[in-house]
């Protein structure tokens, strides 16, 4: 299926979570949070949310600003 | 920030009575000048300046204080006073005071005003010029209560463009109800802030409690009463103590309640039937010191000076500070109508016509205001 | 001390994150200050490069981290910006910041406190930046935010306290804590806005563009503690000379008849 991560697509060959899908983005856990279709999902629940083709996720983190 | 107490019970609780009134007593020529300079700056003054304002070691700074006081009165409302007129309504009391000509174990001819008289009175008030009234009743819930108010604030309210009431302290929910009736503003002086001197002089009655008292401001608060009047009897207590108690109120009320305007008045203990010598008598000179000490602390309060002076005093006095001032008071109810001095509440030093107190502000330069557009605004006029 | 919410800060001195040359550098200025508390924005990822976590020395040092809503134009998206920061990082702690004007990155007052109070409804400690509007400050309290930070000056402008008067007004009415936040260029604003009775400033471009961003950083930490510390010991007023005029109290020396 084909999601948008963060304005970028992604293909996935199979089902994913979105503990799955941040493993192949190969991002640090910590300090992220992630909205998919502009609700957020709270870390807690990343294990077992199943992502559906044409989902737009996106990721956010702290950074130095302001 | 500023963190708050939860009543103001609680702030005067937690002071010393007799620690406040040393602390007045210690304060020296330096903090005197340090307050007025900080005055002079732009600065905003605290409770310690105030206090520094009212203490024997400012009286020297008098005539500086005063210069001050002018100018910062000036610079707020203009070259103005506003004139108002107290309607006596009821003489009636079920407290007893040991200070007041309508304590209850007085034997006066008690009246209340039914509502021809009352109409009477209005149209002699009417006639006099005055549009800001104030209603002053002894303090009989019973007999002269929401019920009374409910009927004669309607007949009243049409005919004046602002309406205060100096009534016994009433509950939340009636303070709410008398808001809507179209009251703009509630007076009511805790007389003293010293507990046990309160105790010593509220014998009997509702007034005893002293506690019930000392919160009615915040209930008016807490409905958004437009405007708050407070202050204390003087004479009753150390003079300098009660009126920085009076500070410390207003302080907190001011803090909580943003959206209210305050007024003071600084009632000096005058003879009445029954007679009372004051524990500490106030001159002229602290008096005027006082004025002064207020008016530099908080340069938005209204300052109200009445009857119970002397007309030469007054008009002296008017430019220094005050911005409201009654004039031909009759404490007894009906006096409009008719004179009768034995049921009289105290005497009154001042009972010129209202056209000649007019007179005398004009002749000191000020414009005597009868009706203050900005009360008058928003309010439906029946 | 400085008691903001469930947090004790011994520094009134807070600051931004942003706009240093490099990550180190912002580090050990930010240590320099003594700061206790620093501000961040929430950005959306970039997948391309492996982000160094420059926050991490931060929180090793024990600074807490005062995320802020910078980017949102609405009262909506801020409050989406609150909860991916409160997800990201585990504090309930939030600066409220809503500049749609993108030339002046001043506050807008309606979004603001439209946000702020749904957002302390949702439990979180609400720091909303806002002009120096004494009655937007009132309005902020009574919804519930734990603190007020009025500006100084646009920010980044260095201007120092332009909205002084108003300030002075906003401190005086306050029932919380009021943090100045921008438009602090020097050190001497920052102790003129403690001396005030400002319970802190926040200051960031200040720091971060100064060449030396670390002796900036002692400096600012110095004239927090100066301002602070003729705050309470109580400062005299300026000095004018009276007008002369004739007696107004003269009257009282007269004999009464």
């Amino acid at each position: 299926m084909k999601i948008d991560v963060n304005g970028e697509p992604v293909e996935l060959s199979a089902q994913a979570t979105l503990a799955q899908l941040i493993d192949v983005l190969k991002q640090d856990v910590s300090g992220i949070a992630i909205a998919v279709n502009q609700t957020i999902v709270p870390q807690h629940e990343w294990d077992q949310y199943l992502l559906q083709d044409r989902d737009s996720i996106a990721l956010f983190r702290a950074i130095a600003g302001g | 920030m500023n963190k708050q107490a939860e009543s103001f019970q609680q702030v005067l609780d937690n002071q010393d009575w007799d620690h406040v009134r040393l602390s007045i007593g210690a304060k020296t020529a330096v903090d005197v000048e340090r307050a007025l300079s900080r005055s002079t700056g732009n600065q905003r003054l605290n409770l310690d300046d105030f206090m520094a304002l009212i203490s024997p070691a400012a009286e020297p700074y008098l005539e500086a204080m005063a210069q001050r006081s002018l100018v910062l009165t000036q610079q707020r409302f203009g070259k103005t006073i506003q004139l108002y007129v107290p309607l006596y309504l009821s003489n009636l009391c079920s407290n007893i005071c040991t200070y007041c000509g309508f304590s209850m174990h007085n034997a006066i001819r008690r009246k209340t005003l039914d509502m021809a008289e009352l109409d009477a009175e209005v149209a002699a008030i009417k006639a006099l010029g005055f549009d800001h009234i104030l209603l002053v009743t002894g303090e009989s819930e019973r007999k002269v209560g929401m019920d009374y108010f409910r009927q004669a604030i309607p007949r009243i309210r049409r005919h004046f463009s602002h309406l205060s009431m100096e009534v016994q302290p009433l509950a939340v929910e009636e303070y709410a109800e008398l808001k809507d009736l179209g009251v703009d503003a509630v007076l009511v002086y805790q007389e003293t802030y010293s507990r046990r001197t309160y105790a010593e002089h509220h014998l009997k009655g509702q007034k005893s409690d002293f506690d019930w008292r000392l919160a009615t401001p915040e209930r008016l608060g807490q409905i958004g009463m437009n405007k708050i009047g407070i202050g204390a009897l003087i004479g009753l207590e150390d003079w300098r103590t009660d009126c920085f108690m009076v500070a410390s109120h207003l302080n907190f009320l001011q803090k909580r309640y943003w959206q209210s305007r305050f007024s003071i008045s600084f009632p000096r203990l005058r003879p009445c039937t029954g007679g009372l010598e004051p524990k500490s008598v106030m001159t002229d000179r602290q008096l005027v010191q006082l004025i002064c000490a207020y008016r530099l602390f908080n340069p938005e309060l209204e300052l109200s000076l009445s009857t119970r002076e002397s007309a030469a005093f007054r008009d002296q006095v008017l430019p220094l500070g005050i911005t409201t001032m009654s004039a031909y008071s009759q404490t007894q109810p009906g006096g409009y109508a008719n004179a009768e001095p034995a049921l009289e509440q105290f005497s009154i030093s001042d009972d010129r016509h209202p056209q000649a107190v007019a007179e005398a502000i004009r002749q000191r330069g000020y414009q005597p205001v009868w009706t203050d557009w900005q009360s008058a605004y928003g309010r439906q006029m029946v | 001390m400085l008691k903001i919410a469930d947090k004790t800060f011994h520094s009134r001195l807070f600051s931004g994150t942003g706009k240093f040359a490099n990550p180190s550098l912002m580090t050990d200025a930010i240590l320099a200050s003594g700061t206790e508390l620093v501000t961040m924005a929430m950005k959306r990822v970039d997948l391309n490069r492996a982000d160094d976590d420059i926050l991490r020395p931060l929180i090793d040092a024990g600074v807490n981290l005062l995320p802020n809503t910078s980017g949102a134009g609405t009262a909506e998206e801020a409050v989406f910006a609150a909860k991916l920061a409160r997800e990201a990082l585990g504090t309930h702690w939030i600066k409220l910041e809503i500049h749609p004007d993108p030339k002046y990155l001043l506050p807008d007052p309606i979004e603001t406190l439209k946000a702020a109070e749904e957002l302390v409804k949702d439990g979180f400690v609400v720091l909303p930046y806002i002009h120096a509007d004494p009655v937007l400050c009132k309005r902020l309290e009574q919804v519930g935010c734990q603190a007020v930070m009025p500006l100084g000056a646009p920010i980044g402008s260095n201007k120092g306290l332009k909205t002084r008067d108003f300030l002075e007004i906003i401190i005086e009415q306050a029932n919380v804590p009021v943090i100045v936040d921008a438009g602090i260029g020097a050190p001497s604003h920052a102790a003129e806005a403690m001396e005030l009775g400002a319970d802190a400033v926040l200051v960031n471009t200040a720091i971060a563009v100064s060449p030396n961003p670390v002796a900036m950083a002692e400096a600012f930490k110095q004239a927090v503690r100066a301002g602070r510390m003729a705050y309470e010991a109580g400062l005299g007023g300026v000095s004018h000379a009276a007008v002369a005029s004739s007696p107004l109290t003269a009257f009282l020396d007269e004999p009464v008849c």
